[in-house]
């Protein structure tokens, strides 16, 4: 039987097996603590996060939440890339299909036919920008690279990594979806590229995470 | 119309319209986005750059005029708003540069940082992103 498109789009599971810290939060409290703009994040079991310490509730992410069965796991350990990557798989029911197809049309729009390609097909697009000449190669759930353009040679320059509003510790996922995260990226280059630099933190070649 | 899009975790994002000929619609809007302002959203407005569509972050808004104030275009040495691109940076805010062989960038000293004209967009006008503030990564 041939998948149904809809299938495709099929939101989170109806019964759930993590859990949506950012759904309580939107129902119970922000009504009466404060409104996001940007909405509450969804912990996962497990997974403490780092929000901007000036977000609402920050406080509340940042320690492992326990799972369904009362279980806490150990905080992920980012010394291992394997473990990286399996984390990252494990966050990935925080997002949902719809709001990543959203973020693909949004980024459709800010970006040229050969840009969305190559994004659609490897996760990643380059872009230059007009005013350093500095060459970008934004990536899905990695930080971005910023490189020096030269004749015969790219010259890597650092590393980015930015995420609104906070992002899952030790991972690269952010807690927007992520084609919203390398939107927020790419647009930030190109409205103020020293402001894009100066918020986000660099990493250098060696990282290891950076290739994984 | 102007519209600002709000990059949003549950949704994908939240989309706002004003509509100038709407009284109350344009005083929520300027408080909604005097909001956003406050607790830190970057708001990065839409521009028509020589016939381009381009993209700068409001510096400030003035919720009495409802216009986005941004960095104003300007042409010298190849930089559009004033800004200088990081590789030339002064005062200790040189981007980072790390693990490669070579020296870093080298700077172009005859670039000097100056704070650059400013430029007033009315947000009825203007399509606009807003961004929360990043925890880094």
């Amino acid at each position: 039987m041939q998948p149904q498109s809809a299938d495709l789009l099929e939101d989170r599971p109806s019964e759930a097996d993590y859990i949506t810290m950012g759904e309580v939060i939107n129902k119970y409290l922000a009504p009466q603590y404060g409104h996001s703009w940007a909405g509450y994040p969804t912990l996962m079991a497990g997974m403490p996060m780092e929000l901007h310490p000036r977000f609402p509730f920050a406080d509340l992410y940042t320690k492992p939440f326990p799972d369904p069965d009362g279980i806490v796991k150990d905080p992920p350990d980012i010394g291992n890339p394997f473990s990286k990557l399996f984390d990252l798989c494990m966050v990935s029911p925080a997002w949902g299909l719809r709001s990543e197809i959203r973020a693909l049309r949004k980024l459709k729009r800010h970006i040229n036919h050969m840009q969305f390609h190559a994004y659609f097909m490897t996760g990643a697009f380059p872009a230059i920008s007009e005013r350093s000449k500095v060459g970008y190669l934004f990536r899905r759930l990695r930080p971005t690279i910023a490189f020096a353009l030269r004749e015969t040679h790219s010259r890597f320059l650092a590393a980015l990594c930015s995420h609104p509003i906070g992002f899952y510790s030790g991972t690269h996922a952010g807690a927007l979806c992520p084609t919203d995260d390398v939107l927020a990226q790419y647009l930030l280059m190109v409205a103020d590229e020293h402001y894009f630099w100066r918020i986000s933190n660099q990493h250098p070649w060696e990282d290891q995470h950076l290739w994984t | 119309m102007g519209t600002l899009e709000i990059l949003n975790v549950q949704g994908g994002d939240v989309k706002l319209s004003f509509n100038s000929k709407d009284a109350s619609e344009a005083i929520r809007a300027k408080r909604y986005i005097g909001e956003m302002m406050k607790v830190g959203f970057v708001l990065l407005v839409e521009v028509n750059r020589d016939g381009e569509t381009a993209y700068e972050r409001a510096l400030a808004f003035d919720p009495a005029r409802g216009e986005y104030i941004i960095a104003d275009f300007e042409g010298a040495n190849g930089h559009t708003n004033g800004n200088t691109p990081p590789a030339v940076q002064s005062g200790g805010e040189l981007p980072a540069v790390s693990g490669t062989d070579e020296a870093g960038p080298e700077p172009e000293t005859d670039v000097k940082p100056r704070r650059g004209r400013r430029k007033r967009v009315p947000m009825e006008e203007a399509n606009a992103t807003a961004v929360g503030r990043s925890a880094g990564g």
